[in-house]
């Protein structure tokens, strides 16, 4: 058996072990942290010579198994807040479309490549630096004296009495939070937004938001983003292979068995760490992706032009 | 006579509103998962044909081996041999030229001084995809290699419109740049002589080959001087499932996006029943 296959729409030929591996890593991640893993392996394909537009579609077809994958392990498990999904989802699918809109006047600009790598840096570097500088906190104890400190005096932040002041209030049981349906409906948007620029199914931003700005617990954050995330990448999926034919089907199936073997093993060493140190691991592949997509934007390249459109 | 036409392949389905495309779509797609030689997709290469070669019995002067590069899921670049007959005293250079398409790049440039990133885009009509040069017995002269059109300049010659600008210009240099990392701009010293005088030599077709139709050219020199030329072809064609998904990816997008989604969501869920409770990210 041949270990190279041809990828009937990305046009090249690609290892599968290596495209394989590459599924289980995001798999993994996925299983650890509830996110896609757009971010990292859309990154990655193009360096192995898979065309950015195949590769981002592409991703987002194998990320529909692994989430599924996940969505339905944790749906059983009672920890999918469904009407906090469906919110999310909602905005999600609203502010995507406005994303899309965005991106055809970007492109039209001339401008699209370079809004798409600045805010990839803005949102990675972040978030990034925000969730490694929470844990190191939260690891030291020093959140927790805050929290309670803050619990004493009756003080709240800014954006929770921005919530509170919000209509339309809704109890999410599963997630044990109450505020307005405007809340998650606004933040879906906004990620949706940024999915669709950054061509990713958000999970790396949602998760953040929502553990952050939503205050859900950890255990219910994931499965929320996945059950979400799923249905974004369903989405994606038939929107790029109706508009822009870029679907891969076999670079698909290849890290998608990778992926979903891989979100299994991220199950498992999941169980085995805590919250803390999954936020601190998390943080730091962010911030591992931001620096290289950093080092990519700063250093000359060795040469001044790429080929435009899905073949080369 | 069969009134009711050839019968379908693609089996009863239990929710006919999903229509017969969805199927096939689905069926493909699960007929992925079994080896490459199985699912038909294998590179297929048609034998030797030479130019001159004709219905009587005269000896070809250029053989192309193979004509015809079939790309299936098993195609991992391969080897084109060229050969012709060469007198004693004379040179010759085998050219494998790929199709000309039109194409558009993306100049990078610095953005804010900073971040390197595309600031524009410029097209060309008839731009190189590939072109593989082997000079025997001696690498060629700079006016030899600039009369039979393989210096940077020559290609930019043919490549750029009446009136280029220097942005033009630029960018297809730095393509051209692009083309010698991918492994399909190459001119170089290669051949060897046969025991029946004739030359022959290797075109390594890389993986990343463009489709389409290539001219194989043999043009002989002697003192400098070109004294002939033969041409011949070869095409490079996607076969067996590439083909089809290729073509189904285009022509039948929803019903190929349907038919992603849904193996993708079969994967997931099978593999999250398999577990068990040992789903993913239950902590």
């Amino acid at each position: 058996l041949s270990f190279w296959m041809y990828m009937p729409v990305a046009g090249v030929s690609v290892s599968v072990p290596v495209i394989a591996g590459l599924g289980m890593l995001v798999g993994c991640l996925s299983g650890l942290f509830g996110v896609g893993g757009g971010f990292l392996l859309t990154p990655l394909l193009m360096m192995i010579g898979i065309p950015p537009t195949v590769a981002a579609a592409s991703d987002a077809n194998q990320i529909v198994a692994a989430s599924a994958s996940g969505a339905y392990a944790h749906a059983r498990a009672g920890t999918v807040d469904m009407r906090m999904g469906l919110l999310l989802l909602l905005g999600g699918i609203l502010g995507g479309t406005v994303g899309v809109q965005l991106v055809k006047v970007l492109r039209a600009a001339g401008q699209a490549d370079f809004v798409i790598v600045l805010v990839y840096i803005v949102m990675l570097g972040g978030i990034g630096i925000y969730m490694f500088w929470d844990s190191v906190q939260e690891l030291r104890g020093v959140k927790a004296g805050r929290r309670l400190a803050a619990a004493s005096t009756g003080r709240t932040g800014g954006h929770s009495r921005l919530a509170d002041a919000l209509p339309f209030k809704m109890d999410f049981p599963r997630s044990g939070v109450r505020f307005s349906a405007l809340l998650p409906l606004f933040l879906g948007f906004l990620v949706g937004i940024l999915s669709a620029i950054m061509g990713v199914g958000g999970g790396f931003i949602m998760v953040p938001v929502m553990v952050y700005l939503l205050r859900m617990p950890m255990h219910v954050v994931v499965g929320t983003s996945l059950f979400q995330i799923c249905f974004t990448c369903m989405n994606v999926t038939l929107q790029q292979s109706m508009y822009n034919h870029t679907v891969d089907a076999v670079l698909a199936l290849i890290l998608l068995v990778g992926s979903v073997l891989g979100a299994q093993i991220g199950a498992r060493l999941g169980r085995r760490l805590k919250a803390d140190q999954l936020k601190i691991l998390m943080a730091m592949l962010i911030l591992a992706t931001m620096g290289k997509m950093m080092y990519d934007v700063l250093a000359r390249p060795d040469v001044l032009v790429a080929l435009a459109g899905a073949h080369g | 006579m069969n009134r009711h036409g050839p019968p379908s392949i693609v089996p009863r389905c239990r929710w006919p509103w999903l229509g017969p495309r969805f199927g096939s779509c689905l069926l493909v797609w699960l007929a992925l998962l079994s080896p490459p030689a199985a699912a038909g997709g294998a590179s297929t290469d048609a034998g030797p044909a030479g130019a001159g070669a004709t219905a009587t019995d005269s000896p070809p002067d250029l053989v192309v081996e193979p004509t015809i590069v079939g790309v299936g899921l098993g195609f991992h670049g391969r080897r084109v041999r060229v050969s012709a007959p060469v007198p004693e005293g004379q040179e010759v250079i085998f050219v494998l030229a790929g199709p000309e398409q039109e194409v558009r790049l993306k100049i990078k440039d610095r953005m804010l001084g900073l971040l390197w990133a595309s600031v524009g885009e410029v097209t060309y009509e008839q731009a190189p995809t590939l072109l593989l040069a082997h000079l025997w017995p001696r690498p060629g002269s700079p006016e030899l290699l600039r009369s039979a059109g393989l210096t940077d300049e020559a290609i930019l010659e043919r490549s750029l419109p009446a009136d280029p600008s220097p942005e033009q210009r630029t960018a297809l240099l730095e393509m051209l740049k692009l083309l010698r990392q991918q492994g399909r701009l190459a001119v170089e010293q290669a051949g060897q002589r046969t025991a029946d005088g004739w030359v022959a030599t290797e075109f390594p077709l890389p993986p990343g080959a463009p489709l389409g139709d290539y001219e194989v050219s043999a043009s002989f020199f002697q003192d400098g001087a070109q004294v002939g030329r033969r041409t011949s072809s070869l095409q490079v064609r996607q076969v067996g499932l590439v083909a089809w998904l290729s073509r189904l990816s285009r022509t039948e997008g929803l019903w190929y996006g349907l038919a992603a989604v849904a193996v993708a969501v079969l994967a997931g869920l099978l593999t999250g029943y398999i577990f068990g409770r040992g789903g993913s990210g239950a902590h």
